[in-house]
């Protein structure tokens, strides 16, 4: 049989196995630490310290991003496919175990148990006897079933069978949240934008990239201040914004560390502040049109985003832009135009290095609510797989065949965890039952 | 008012005469002593419970709280004193916990010293009892909840780490390598809570402590087995039974205590991951008792390497708790 297997029974095998499970747990454990000791999304000459042959291992094996690094995402997509097989390879033995169980305990079926008692009763009391099992097992919350069939009375009680799905339940939370985390990556973002009080943008600057994303509608900074203690530590940044759209002002909220403003799916946090603003004029065709952002902050003019790194004590301004996704850079005197387009200058009018503004972190993670699903179902998966429990018990009572007046009892029963409570109820059903109704003349 | 941190010191107090108590039961083994080990453990945890409830109070004055129904945001577990103090508790209170449910005292002198270290290690040099105010980013409603479940999370954690001690005590087949992986928990646990005490400029001089106190601790349990009081101890697969119980209370709760720091972080960080390293040692911690958890079911790999799990699980606990704290600040830099 096992030379006859193909590739894909093999395949099935391997990724079916509990062994790879831990291997990839481990793994993964092992490979996460790298990210923790050596410094992440860090431009390359960071890792001139490691000397000239580790820093080509480092960027070869992408170990300067390991969280995105392709072997890293193949070691959790093996995961979640040894996830799925494995669950897929049991999940029917169980689905059977619970839905379809054999319900009548038959003499081979007894050696199977591992909690098995068995007594000789007076059989002139039978109908009693059934009565006080079923009552017993009820008693203990088992749903009770009895049937006839010849000499045998089987007995069978099940107590929250459903509880053998915790560990599926638990893997179902694990890739819901794995797809979510995965539409997180592909569809959010997260970006910086800094305002200075009365001033807005709908450019959002993204971390670790150059991209910039416009937003279809406008935030404006309408106040930042902090709030302090008497001691004098921070008790709270506090950013009065407002959401513009189409000219009006559709949401507007005090922005604080842990109380971020929500719009259409995008989040804004108080993230950071600063000093520094400048006013730049832009003339376009004669037209004139003030710009006023803050430090870090992008501003676009034509195709062309700008973004003012800094200034010096001189008078000039350290400017950064991109334009179709390329990134340069130019040093802009105060007070001298730019010709930046046909017939288009921009002059920075002024600089105010006082000023305050806020840094707004922007995100959008459409994948955010997924994950909590996934987390939500996985920690009722993780309760029922670990504190509920499955018990099961069976009941025979068989009219011997040579003593008319005396039956057979037999209680047995199995349980996925609390084996020590399923011998207890058990034993006490048995002591009952052997108290009452034990055939004088043989007893246990 | 009374001062909490004068509660907690006298519930320490407790922990210790009651860890006395056990190791004297353990060697006696009369009921009455072992019932007074019990009794001044409660006592303690009844007096640190006190004392939380007084520094909550105080901190919400510090914080210059008004409504009642914003105390539970100023829970008092913002800093590594406090989140120490949590967590001995903790540790005192699932040991009860486990001592009720399998009626054997033999393990409190294994558990209770981990409360008793983690606590101490605050009031020795190094930090500071003294009740801040709540920097914006703790002001949270998910700060108690985060906290509290990330600590059973560890406290489930370290008991069981007690119970694989206790295990390759009872195990007739403990080898050298159990030994030297006993020791080497013990080094490495004594490494990081020194470390914390006296920073990172004395780490030689940690670690040399760290080393003495490791073998002073395994010689000991040496002497433990020597002297036949394992025979005391609950069974082999009783005592795997209590490995998993207390793993498994851990790893839920540790999984909640992610995913709230999850939910936390969405709402103060913008996002519900981030690598930080504190996120990413407790995803490590998470991955290596999900690990342990399916090593069971793995034919013939049961029994000792469950215990070598458990200890390596309680090592990244450490880091993750000590270690990040220490050497990677990230984010998450108050404890």
């Amino acid at each position: 049989m096992e030379k006859n297997k193909n590739i894909w029974d093999k395949l099935y095998d391997f990724f079916a196995s509990i062994k790879l499970a831990v291997v990839l747990l481990f793994l993964l454990a092992v490979t996460s630490i790298i990210g923790t000791v050596i410094e992440q999304q860090a431009s390359p000459d960071v890792y001139d310290k490691y000397g000239p042959f580790w820093k080509s291992v480092i960027l070869k094996l992408d170990l300067y991003d390991v969280y995105h690094s392709w072997w890293y995402i193949l070691l959790i997509v093996l995961f979640a496919i040894n996830l799925i097989v494995c669950s897929i390879k049991r999940l029917p033995y169980i689905y059977k175990l619970v839905q379809f169980p054999k319900k009548e305990l038959t003499p081979d079926r007894e050696k199977s148990l591992p909690l098995l008692f068995k007594i000789t009763l007076d059989a002139s009391k039978l109908k009693e006897i059934k009565e006080r099992v079923v009552n017993l097992l009820k008693k203990y919350g088992y749903k009770v079933e009895v049937k006839e069939e010849g000499r045998n009375i089987y007995i069978f009680a099940d107590k929250k069978p459903w509880a053998r799905y915790g560990v599926y339940i638990v893997h179902t939370g694990i890739l819901i949240i794995l797809i979510g985390a995965l539409i997180s990556a592909l569809f959010g973002y997260r970006g910086y934008m800094n305002l200075a009080p009365q001033t807005n943008s709908n450019l959002v600057t993204l971390f670790y990239s150059d991209k910039i994303i416009e937003l279809p509608f406008y935030v404006k900074c309408n106040d930042f201040h902090i709030e302090f203690y008497p001691n004098g530590m921070p008790k709270a940044y506090v950013a009065d914004i407002s959401i513009i759209k189409d000219g009006k002002v559709v949401a507007h909220q005090k922005v604080k560390v842990n109380e971020p403003l929500e719009y259409d799916g995008i989040y804004f946090y108080q993230a950071s502040y600063g000093q520094g603003a400048f006013l730049f004029k832009l003339n376009q065709n004669g037209k004139i049109k003030e710009i006023p952002v803050a430090l870090q902050q992008a501003f676009k003019v034509l195709n062309t985003y700008y973004i003012p790194l800094g200034w010096d004590s001189q008078g000039r301004i350290f400017v950064q832009y991109i334009v179709h996704g390329l990134k340069n850079g130019f040093l802009m005197i105060q007070g001298v135009p730019y010709q930046v387009g046909p017939n288009t200058t921009l002059t920075c009018e002024g600089i105010f290095p006082d000023v305050m503004w806020t840094g707004l972190q922007v995100s959008k993670d459409p994948g955010a609510n997924i994950v909590w699903l996934g987390s939500a179902i996985m920690i009722i998966g993780l309760i029922i797989a670990f504190f509920i429990a499955h018990h099961r018990a069976w009941v025979r009572l068989e009219k011997e065949k040579e003593r008319e007046n005396r039956i057979l009892f037999v209680i047995g029963g199995i349980t996925n965890k609390e084996k020590e409570k399923l011998e207890k109820e058990l034993s006490n059903i048995f002591e009952n039952i052997k108290k009452d109704f034990a055939a004088s003349d043989i007893g246990g | 008012m009374i001062d909490s941190v004068t509660l907690f010191n006298i519930g320490l107090g407790f922990y210790i005469l009651s860890a006395l108590f056990y190791v004297i039961y353990a060697f006696t083994r009369k009921d009455f002593i072992g019932k007074i080990a019990s009794t001044l453990a409660w006592i303690g945890v009844i007096i640190q419970g006190a004392g939380f409830i007084v520094r909550g109070f105080h901190k919400a004055q510090v914080n210059e709280v008004t409504s009642l129904l914003e105390l539970y945001k100023y829970a008092p577990f913002t800093n590594m004193y406090e989140s120490l103090m949590l967590f001995g508790w903790m540790v005192v209170l699932i040991y009860l916990f486990f001592e009720r449910k399998y009626k054997n005292k033999m393990f409190g002198m294994f558990v209770i010293p981990f409360a008793i270290l983690a606590e101490s290690s605050t009031s020795i040099l190094g930090f500071s009892g003294e009740v801040q105010p709540l920097i914006p980013a703790l002001q949270s409603n998910w700060l108690l909840f985060h906290v509290i479940t990330c600590f059973i999370g560890y406290a489930g954690a370290a008991v069981a780490a007690g119970i694989a001690f206790a295990y390759f005590l009872k195990r007739e087949d403990t080898t050298k390598l159990d030994w030297f992986i006993m020791w080497f928990t013990l080094a490495f646990g004594a490494f990081w809570a020194f470390l914390s005490i006296y920073r990172l400029s004395a780490w030689f001089f940690c670690l040399i402590l760290a080393i003495a106190f490791a073998s002073v601790v395994t010689a000991i349990l040496w002497l433990i087995k020597k002297l036949g009081l394992p025979k005391y101890f609950p069974s082999v697969e009783q005592l795997e039974n209590i490995m998993y119980y207390s793993i498994a209370v851990g790893f839920v709760f540790l999984t909640i205590g992610i995913i709230t720091g999850a939910v936390w972080a969405k709402y103060a960080w913008g996002g519900y991951w981030s690598w930080d390293p504190k996120e990413t040692w407790s995803l490590i911690t998470w991955l290596i008792y999900a690990a342990y958890l399916h090593v069971k079911y793995i034919k013939g790999w049961a029994g000792k390497k469950l215990a070598y799990f458990s200890l390596l699980g309680f090592i990244s606990v450490i880091f993750t708790y000590y270690g990040v704290n220490l050497l990677l600040p990230g984010l998450h830099s108050y404890a």
